[in-house]
């Protein structure tokens, strides 16, 4: 990580000028832009998305997994036709492979080249460092593509403390320095999306930095919506059932809650497997899709919540 | 209402919010502010997401939020209010509020131990402040915990070692001084990073007379280099790390005095798991992580849920330390079936009953096999 320290990230104001053209007007129009990408946005999500679009801020999405975090940051940049860069987190990421590294195999190619071809070893020096060698990781990729790009974030409580302390600088300015290149920054700054599984508390300062949403459960009747909408192939009964029995389970003190990605799985699996009822036998060979968890199977098959459904 | 009324509304909304506990300062209310604009508010309930998109930054801030925005906005008289809000609470509120009563909050205060919900005797305690002989071991037990920590491969590199990957860029770098001639091959290592530690502090009637040196184990253990955590349990669960740490060990003694509710009380050791376990922050402090449990093990509850429920804790963890005061006789057997449920999924018995016993078994607490 003490490369990051090499990477000043200098200071200046992030200006927050969009390509106002493909703005939504309103929240409700931005709610049916994303239905058009099939997501169902609630009220107080299309809200934050809207704040986060007109003003330039980030956005924190937390929630339980499943719920849809991830589908959001596609949805938006399928929405205003944007370029998704998306940077997965994980322990020990660091500043080569989020923001930038350069091409050493092709550096070392191209010194051994000059020398054979005895031009001298100086005249390639000049390009060495050039973007030609340059290779762009996400948040360096983000930067380039600028407003035209949805950066998505994903699961940064799954990165170190070390890596949100660089974010924290990155998100404030948009903006890096490449000590071999010089600075480059967004003329524009990306949307910015960030998600967490809240396995981990976020540092107040990065929480300040953005604006924060918490995706709920949808209601039942919202998530038959949902799951009508993604897997059009299922039958509303079978997809009224499946949730009535996923928010039962919900209530239940699982080790793993199912989210409506599971949702969207048990339901589709079971019109594949034609089972239009869930009688005790579909569930017994079907709740894999949904509960991920030993412990969690054997408790809801235990409590027969889904008997009925 | 004229735009100078709204600002001060909104600062005292802020204001408001602030004294719950929130983190609120002229920032985010400007930041309100120019939302508000920017969204084009209409109804009451378009405030309530504008503001709480903006104020709040965790979901146990929602239902302070809620609360205050109610008590806040009830007297606006706008017709379309007691809908909206309604509407609104059926839709999110209710699972909100279910999953904070759920999650165990890490105390940030003194009087933050949770409060009685199982209707047991609440017991008090004052654990003494440690003379000067406590207090050098317990700073001996520091110092050995981080002259031999547990560690684990990190998945972070470095320039140097022998068998590792080639490191380029440490390669190309050194070269430029022999005009790009490549003369050594530079290799990188993995560093190591410091495994966390997770305490389960038994505060039960049958561990009284321990509980107070296991409290100090605690407390030097809070003080090594690594990330420690630490959970007392009785009847009930209490966070502690926090109030372990800072300050002189006499004052942190007396903060655990002050915080633990159920002190000499029964042992729930199967309750306090699955609480643990309903919490998915906690749960990952226990990933990978080194547990000790500071127990006897004379649990009343159901053997096969704590079995059930210590086989998971010792999946998750690294590797799973019971350090029990009855097992220092000799002639001591595990006949309680509790203790027999546990013991097939624990790693490795010591039998401590003092602080300086734990001292003596500290140096290969993670060298022992």
């Amino acid at each position: 990580m003490n490369y990051i320290v090499r990477c000043l990230v200098t200071a200046s104001a992030a200006t927050s000028i969009f390509h106002s053209m493909s703005l939504p007007r309103s929240i409700p129009d931005l709610s049916e832009l994303l239905a058009s990408q099939k997501y169902l946005a609630d009220q107080g999500l299309a809200t934050a998305l809207f704040l986060a679009l007109q003003m330039g801020r980030p956005l924190l999405l937390e929630g339980s997994p499943g719920v849809g975090k991830t589908e959001v940051a596609k949805a938006v940049a399928g929405a205003f036709g944007k370029r998704l860069i998306r940077l997965q987190c994980y322990e020990g990421i660091d500043v080569s492979q989020a923001l930038y590294e350069w091409d050493f195999a092709r550096q070392m190619v191209a010194i051994r080249a000059e020398e054979v071809s005895a031009s001298g070893p100086f005249s390639i020096s000049e390009q060495l460092f050039s973007r030609r060698f340059l290779l762009e990781r996400p948040l360096l990729a983000a930067l380039q593509a600028g407003s035209s790009a949805v950066l998505l974030i994903d699961e940064i409580d799954r990165a170190d403390d070390e890596f949100e302390a660089f974010l924290l600088e990155f998100l404030a300015e948009f903006q890096i320095t490449i000590p071999e290149l010089g600075t480059v920054s967004a003329e524009t700054p990306p949307v910015v999306i960030l998600t967490s599984n809240r396995t981990r508390e976020m540092h107040d300062a990065l929480k300040r930095r953005c604006f924060y949403h918490w995706i709920d459960y949808p209601t039942q009747s919202r998530e038959k919506e949902i799951i009508l909408l993604r897997a059009p192939e299922v039958e509303a009964l079978l997809a009224e059932k499946v949730v009535a029995a996923v928010a039962r389970m919900r209530e239940l003190a699982l080790l793993k809650k199912p989210g409506i990605a599971e949702s969207i799985d048990w339901a589709n699996g079971l019109q594949r497997l034609q089972m239009r009822d869930l009688e005790d036998s579909t569930i017994h060979q079907t709740l894999g899709l949904v509960l991920k968890e030993r412990d969690d199977l054997v408790h809801v098959l235990e409590q027969k919540v889904l008997g009925g459904g | 209402m004229a735009s100078g009324d709204n600002i001060g509304f909104f600062l005292g909304f802020g204001r408001a919010l602030r004294a719950e506990g929130l983190q609120i300062g002229s920032a985010e209310i400007e930041l309100l502010m120019k939302a508000l604009a920017k969204a084009e508010v209409k109804s009451l309930r378009d405030i309530y997401w504008v503001g709480r998109v903006c104020l709040t930054a965790s979901p146990e801030q929602i239902p302070v939020y809620d609360r205050v925005f109610q008590q806040w906005f009830q007297n606006m008289g706008d017709a379309t209010f007691p809908a909206a809000l309604a509407l609104h609470q059926e839709e999110s509120c209710p699972s909100i509020s279910k999953l904070r009563t759920a999650t165990i909050e890490v105390p940030t205060s003194r009087t933050s131990g949770r409060a009685a919900a199982w209707g047991e005797r609440l017991g008090l305690k004052r654990i003494h402040p440690p003379d000067a002989d406590e207090l050098s071991t317990m700073q001996l037990i520091t110092n050995s915990l981080n002259s031999c920590p547990p560690v684990r491969r990190s998945r972070r590199f470095r320039a140097g070692g022998r068998s590792g990957p080639l490191h380029l860029r440490r390669i190309l770098r050194t070269s430029y001084r022999t005009g790009g001639d490549f003369f050594r091959l530079i290799r990188s290592r993995r560093l190591t990073r410091v495994r966390p530690i997770m305490l389960l502090v038994d505060v039960s009637k049958s561990m009284a007379a321990h509980s107070r040196a296991f409290v100090q184990f605690a407390r030097a253990a809070s003080h090594r280099k690594g990330k420690t955590e630490v959970l007392c349990f009785g009847t009930q669960l209490t966070a502690v790390t926090k109030l372990l740490r800072p300050g002189d060990a006499a004052a942190a003694l007396e903060r655990i005095s002050a915080a633990v509710q159920d002190w000499d009380g029964g042992t729930r050791l199967s309750d306090a798991l699955e609480e643990l376990f309903r919490s998915p922050r906690q749960t990952r402090s226990v990933r990978g992580a080194i547990v000790i449990l500071l127990s006897d093990g004379l649990d009343r509850g159901s053997c096969e849920m704590m079995a059930k429920n210590v086989a998971r804790l010792s999946r998750l963890a690294h590797r799973l330390i019971w350090i029990n005061p009855l097992c220092v006789d000799p002639l001591f057997e595990p006949r309680a079936a509790a203790i027999q449920a546990i013991l097939p999924f624990v790693d490795k018995v010591y039998g401590c009953q003092d602080l300086s016993d734990v001292a003596a078994i500290v140096p290969n607490l993670f060298t022992d096999n």
